[in-house]
């Protein structure tokens, strides 16, 4: 059999339909009784035969090259695309046969039989072996590039990759069963926030009960943050946030705390994006506590945003969160000893030292934590000196003033009792008010008696205006008993001789030390080292090992154990020699000849794991399609009942629906000022909850495209502008019968991935929905076209135009006809999701930019959904999907076809499509989707086997 | 001896191997040659940056205020074949020059830096790094397999790996750990009767055997203090696009200075979604895709000469840091260009390429009568590095396109 090398002399020539006249081919088809190459001269050659070849593509040319590429013509035909509406159509059973014929041609072979375990696979196998939950992804870099999914077999190991699986392999080890061991769990409580801009700090009270938030955003769009004092994680770990807080407010929604993390920083009007740990939704009206767990990093501060639609940029304010505390306990572990233990070592003796539970004593102030105390010059009633040490910056000391004027000099003495050392002192101004009595300049001094005040550390101005928080920092630490802060001259606004001050206090040396509590292992042979590196062996490695092969893991522990007699030491160093052996990294892409590789399979699929001991011990044997069918559906079942499988939805959807680019594209503040951090933050998750519970309960495929439920909070009900619902935990809800959202597609998270931040495009948004959920071929775009993505002035009537003229050139038809018109119709969504009549571009702006509530926006014209497809008009999307839920073969056959590539990393082979297709065309009705899956991973374990 | 011994660890092509005098690498340089590679992977606009008047650079919008100060050669006519059809591809095929990137079967090729790191990088702390503006796992450079070298595009991680101090006990300990385990899977991955050797795919093998002998160059190293120079990184958070490039660049000089690489390949690739400049912001993506509309193409050109003022800020460190009798800038060769010629239509003819620095007699603005493709100018770096090769990717000769 000659087969045909893949050229293209034209791309047009790839959405066309292989034929070739039966004198051109081979035997391959001799052993049918009828030979089905006739079919491709009644159905295909009127149009493509030379000289007058649809598409420029010339038929004796083509015949002249080798040509081996039947995957387009075959999924052309598979989706029904080819013949097209209009044409004389083959009958199904025709159609079978030609699809069967073009499967036989195929020769390609997937070139390996193993792949790298990915990034994904990787941290999840680790966290399950060790019991830990830790997440090195962004240790690990990204090798995806361009590929579809991350297990695509054609992604090559690198070296880089690997050096970093070394290196995450050691973290994970050194947490699960650390040397030092683990820090001892420590509780901070506080009620103090650190400085803000006033610009920020306005929109927040302090009251007797706590601090009362009102809404604001910083000029850069990013939700501005208050930052709380006296909590900093002192190592990296989980830790658990409680707050203690209530909604205050005269109106039925709740009212949104979003929960950050990132590095403090005196914010001016351009804050940094920060980490959002979570989102705790208030709807009491009395105190209660609320947590969240966090994985946090020494440097990171906790920071917290409140959100309601009701008070937005109040001040002052009288309405939002009002939290009264929050206390921080960890680093937290679930059990002691840890689960690490348990996992690695089984049944041997662990003894856990524990002196867990340590309350932590959280101090108000430094001074207050080195038992100081300090006197003022004088003082003012009502602004006593207290107020310096009391952590606002709304509050402040003052000189007195009246009834009589304080002479200078005015100071502040600090008390050091126990002769602590003293880096420095951190001063604020206070905000709120005409700054009089600010200080512009200082001196510090020292004195062994407080009388004879004869050393300077420090001396200076300080600014009084755009900045709060100032350290000054000693030339070097004193352990002197007395400190004054002097200060030299002040801000006065009538001339008068005043001194004020919002916050002052001490810097000491933090300190470092924290303690641990010792976890050891029993052990000391070399056998007990043996029989916990082959348990774990057997775990990681999810079959039972050969004595050889164990020995080539077991050679660097053992000599370790020799050498240093460590046994966990030594563990460690056996456990990593397997967790780096090829068997571990290398996954196989085909061939399962064992139960145990199809168990293995499975747990990857839906864990992205190691099986777990109930799927690596049930023992099967060997199997026809018959045989396994039970089997599959009630294991896919059992591992989709774990909640380890949200790593799989989580997966599926980042990498089918592209949901991994999720970050990487901004909605324009001056087009879509709504959007923010908690619609950017539910849009995913609300993907993520449909797609979940379309395969969980195996839904009908035409789900993904249209239902009457949904996944809303409060926070999504009215970015969608659908009945109001309370409360920001995501719940299924019925959507009535004229609504426009239900589906994949109506969903925001799908409207803001096919756009670039700025306009929508109907062609990108057509891409996607035929490259991702129906399958459609489409080429790369050809050269020598400008793109026709639009720019910020584009007026909605010249993009149809100018799309319209797009497809009226031969080169650009074959493609546009089969995208534009699925895009048309989801044009009625802006690029956030939000339902839209009129298209609208963004005002120029020439300063410095501002947010505001109502963006800079001006009105251009109506949005039309109208689009064709195959013939059919189509007015508006509720139509549009109709089309679409009636063609369910095709979203059944490409769901398939994406399953397989993501469970296999490749793409199905073409008799495999044609047994997919099979198994669709057998099936009553419309396809389920979990179904569908089942039958994907039988195909995939069986493919050698039928072969 | 010891970069004796790196040399012959590192993996060289056989070919290479071959034709690599024993000596080269061991005689003592006065001053080491260095390269940095930098893809603008949106391309930069034609009619400003080609010179207007023909043999006259400050005829060219972008580049009069550059060849004012620093000699360079600027080609017009340059090209990579097999990219008719590539689209963005072509940026994975820019240093490399393999065909037809966007193919679904596409295997690249190894990069011309990643050949150059081989030769040149033996002797430093790093053969070669590469970064880029955003963490895409790939860049412009592949190693021998083809296989994308992730660039690293955290500035701090970035300064901590070249500069930072490390725990250098631990690090030892863990590294003679990883040597015994990777010598012991060798092994056994050799021995037939193993279980293991069914699974051992030549694959893993060979990344084995790689990141063997970078555990070898990392011992070494280990016991060499890392350099600390002063560095003036920017945290302006205004324009973090501008920032990021003007910091990786500062960076690049502060390593060629350190001598910790002496081959830099910076990728300046793009995300959707907006950046900002002084003067625009947009989706630099879609202003890209101009289409000759005045106002999206004037913030394209923004964006471009926003990245042609870090540059320039970062030719003016390399020019003013003295090394030897000369500088900086003589002793590297700073290749600048694109994998686009005309980004509004994403094609690949007419690639902007300019060659800067390097201690060349540099010729200006090379106006090439036909289409040229540009391995002809990758093979004739590599001749000017010593590395004597016939040929690179699609090349055809060495035409001394960069005179002397």
């Amino acid at each position: 059999m000659k087969f045909l090398k893949p050229v293209f002399r034209s791309l047009a020539s790839i959405f066309l339909a292989f034929i070739a006249p039966a004198d051109h081919l081979t035997k391959a088809s001799a052993d049918h009784t009828e030979d089905p190459r006739h079919l491709f001269e009644t159905y295909c050659l009127g149009c493509h035969d030379a000289p007058s070849a649809e598409g420029g593509f010339d038929l004796s040319e083509f015949l002249k090259l080798n040509h081996s590429d039947f995957k387009a013509p075959f999924a052309n035909l598979a989706t029904r695309i080819m013949p097209p509406s209009g044409e004389e159509m083959p009958s199904e059973s025709e159609r079978r046969k030609m699809l069967e014929y073009l499967s036989g041609l195929d020769s390609a072979k997937s070139a390996s039989v193993h792949r790298r375990r990915s990034r994904r696979e990787l941290i999840a196998s680790l966290n399950d072996l060790c019991g830990t939950n830790l997440d090195f992804s962004d240790k690990i870099p990204d090798d995806q590039g361009t590929y579809p999914y991350e297990s695509d077999q054609r992604i090559l190991l690198s070296k880089e990759v690997l050096r970093s699986y070394f290196d995450v392999v050691d973290d994970v080890l050194d947490i699960a069963l650390p040397a030092e061991g683990f820090p001892v769990e420590q509780t901070w409580v506080t009620r103090k926030l650190r400085n803000a801009n006033f610009t920020y700090s306005r929109h927040y009270k302090e009251t007797e009960d706590g601090i009362l938030f009102a809404w604001t955003r910083a000029n850069n769009g990013n939700s501005y943050s208050y930052f709380y004092d006296g909590f900093e994680p002192p190592v990296e770990g989980w830790y658990d946030l409680t707050f203690d807080a209530k909604k205050v407010g005269d109106f039925d929604e709740d009212v949104t705390l979003q929960v950050y993390t990132g590095k403090y920083y005196y914010a001016d009007d351009r804050p940094q994006t920060q980490r959002l740990l979570g989102v705790i939704s208030l709807g009491n009206r009395e105190f209660e506590e609320t947590s969240l767990r966090a994985y946090l990093r020494p440097g990171e501060n906790v920071s917290v945003h409140c959100y309601s639609s009701h008070n937005w940029r109040q001040s002052p304010v009288t309405q939002g969160v009002l939290i009264k505390q929050l206390a921080v306990r960890g680093p937290v572990l679930d059990s002691w000893p840890p689960k690490s233990y348990d996992l690695i070592f089984g049944d041997l003796p662990v003894q856990a030292v524990s002196t867990r539970e340590s309350e932590l004593q959280v101090h108000e102030t430094i001074l207050e934590q080195i038992g100081g105390s300090f006197s003022v010059s004088s003082q003012q009633e009502g602004m006593q000196k207290e107020k310096l040490q009391d952590g606002s910056i709304q509050t402040f000391w003052h000189t007195q003033f009246s009834p009589t004027l304080a002479p200078p000099p005015h100071y502040v003495v600090f008390e050091n009792p126990n002769r602590s050392e003293i880096l420095g002192m951190n001063y604020s101004t206070w905000v709120g008010g005409n700054g009089n009595g600010l200080v512009k300049s200082y001196t510090v001094l020292a004195s062994a008696d407080g009388v004879e005040w004869d050393q300077v550390l420090a001396s200076g101005g300080l600014d009084v205006s755009l900045v709060n928080e100032q350290a000054i920092m000693f030339s070097e630490p004193t352990d002197e008993p007395f400190l004054m802060f002097r200060i030299d001259a002040s801000k006065s606004i009538d001339g008068r001789s005043l001194a004020s001050i919002g916050k002052l206090d001490l810097i000491i040396a933090v300190s470092r030390e924290i303690r641990h509590d010792l976890v050891s292992v029993k052990a000391s042979t070399a056998e007990e080292l043996i029989s916990v590196v082959k348990r774990f062996a057997h775990r990681a490695l999810g079959v039972q090992v050969s004595e050889k092969e164990l020995d080539s893991y077991l050679i660097p522990a053992l000599n370790d154990f020799e050498k240093n007699g460590n046994f966990v030491r030594a563990t460690k160093i056996g456990l990593k020699a397997i967790l780096c052996s090829p068997r571990f990294m290398m996954v196989p892409t085909q061939d399962y000849p064992t139960y145990e590789d199809s168990a293995n399979l499975l747990a990857r699929v839906f864990w992205l794991s190691i099986p777990d001991m109930t799927l690596a011990e049930v023992n099967a044997t060997r199997r026809t399609r018959d045989d396994l069918r039970p089997v599959v559906y009630a294991e896919v079942d059992r591992l989709l009942s774990h909640p380890e499988s949200d790593r799989f939805v989580r997966s599926l959807a980042d990498q089918w629906l592209n949901l991994k680019d999720w970050d990487e594209i901004s909605p324009s503040l001056k087009l879509y000022p709504q959007y923010d951090d908690l619609i950017h933050y539910y849009l995913p998750l609300e993907l993520v909850a449909y797609l979940g519970f379309c395969i969980r309960e195996n839904r009908p495929i035409t789900d993904l495209v249209d239902s009457r439920y949904g996944f809303l909070n409060q926070r999504l009900a009215s970015h969608y502008e659908v009945e109001p619902i309370m409360g920001q935990n995501l719940r299924r809800i019925e959507y009535p019968s004229n609504s426009k959202r239900g589906g994949l597609l109506t969903t925001g998270a799908i409207s803001k991935l096919t756009t670039d931040g700025f306009q929508t495009s109907p062609i990108l948004r057509g891409a996607w929905v035929v490259k991702h959920l129906l399958g459609i071929p489409l080429p790369p775009p050809p050269e020598n076209v400008s793109a026709l993505e639009s720019g910020d002035e584009l007026e909605a009537e010249t993009l149809r135009e100018r799309i319209a003229k797009h497809k009226e050139s031969d080169s650009c038809a074959g493609c546009h006809r089969r995208m534009d018109p699925y895009g048309f119709a989801l044009e009625c969504f802006d690029a956030t999701g939000m339902w839209r009549h009129s298209y609208a571009a963004y005002i120029q702006y020439r300063v410095t930019f501002t947010y505001r509530l109502d963006g800079y926006r001006r009105i251009l014209g109506r949005v039309d959904t109208t689009c064709e497809i195959d013939g059919e008009k189509f007015d508006d999307l509720n139509q549009w999907k109709n089309h679409l839920t009636q063609n369910h073969h095709r979203l059944s056959y490409n769901f398939a076809r994406q399953f397989y590539h993501f469970v296999n990393g490749r793409e199905p082979d073409l008799r495999q499509n044609l047994r997919l297709l099979d198994v669709i065309d057998a099936t009553q009705g419309v396809c389920r989707i979990r179904d569908l899956m089942c039958e994907v991973l039988i195909e995939s374990i069986l493919s050698d086997q039928v072969n | 001896m010891q970069r004796r011994r790196f040399l012959h660890a590192s993996v060289l092509p056989l070919a290479m191997s071959r034709l690599l005098p024993a000596e080269s690498t061991a005689k003592p340089e006065t001053q080491p040659k260095r390269i940095l590679f930098l893809c603008n992977s949106l391309g930069f606009y034609g009619p400003k940056f080609f010179p207007q008047v023909v043999g006259e650079l400050e005829t060219s919008a972008y580049l009069k205020d550059l060849s004012d100060r620093y000699p360079m050669t600027v080609f017009q006519n340059l090209f990579h074949p097999g990219m008719e059809t590539s689209n963005h591809d072509s940026e994975k095929s820019f240093l490399t020059g393999a065909v037809k990137p966007e193919s679904p079967h596409f295997k690249n090729t190894i990069s011309v830096d990643q050949v150059l790191s081989q030769y040149i990088g033996t002797a430093t702390r790093y053969p070669s790094r590469s970064f880029s503006i955003y963490d895409r796992g790939w860049g412009c450079s592949g190693n021998e397999r083809g296989a994308a070298i992730p660039p690293l595009s955290d500035v701090d991680q970035i300064k901590e790996m070249m500069f930072g101090d490390e725990d250098v006990k631990a690090k030892r300990e863990r590294l003679r750990t990883d040597q015994a385990i990777i010598s012991q899977l060798q092994s056994e991955m050799t021995r037939d009767d193993n279980g293991i050797r069914s699974i051992g795919t030549d694959v893993y093998q060979n990344v084995l055997s790689e990141l063997q002998n970078q555990f070898d160059r990392e011992k070494h190293w280990l016991e060499e203090r890392k350099p600390q120079p002063k560095m003036q990184l920017s945290e302006d958070s205004e324009f973090p696009f501008s920032n990021k490039i003007r910091n990786l660049l500062e960076l690049s000089k502060l390593a060629f200075q350190t001598d910790s690489t002496r081959v830099i390949t910076l990728s300046l690739d793009w995300v959707y979604g907006a950046i900002k400049v002084p003067g625009a912001s947009g989706g630099w993506h879609t202003l890209s895709h101009h289409g000759g509309k005045a106002n999206l193409l004037n913030k394209l050109v923004a964006v471009e000469l926003d990245i042609l003022k870090q540059l320039r800020y970062f030719l003016d460190l390399m020019a003013t840091t003295p090394e030897g009798t000369g500088t900086l800038l003589d002793h590297t060769t700073i290749v600048i260009g694109s994998n686009f010629g005309d980004s509004s239509n994403h094609t690949c003819n007419n690639l902007p390429i300019m060659v800067i620095g390097g201690g060349y007699d540099h010729l200006g603005h090379r106006l090439l009568d036909q289409p040229t493709k540009l391995c002809n100018l990758w093979l004739e770096l590599l001749h000017k590095f010593d590395v004597r090769v016939d040929s690179f990717g699609s090349s055809e000769a060495d035409l001394s396109l960069l005179g002397g």
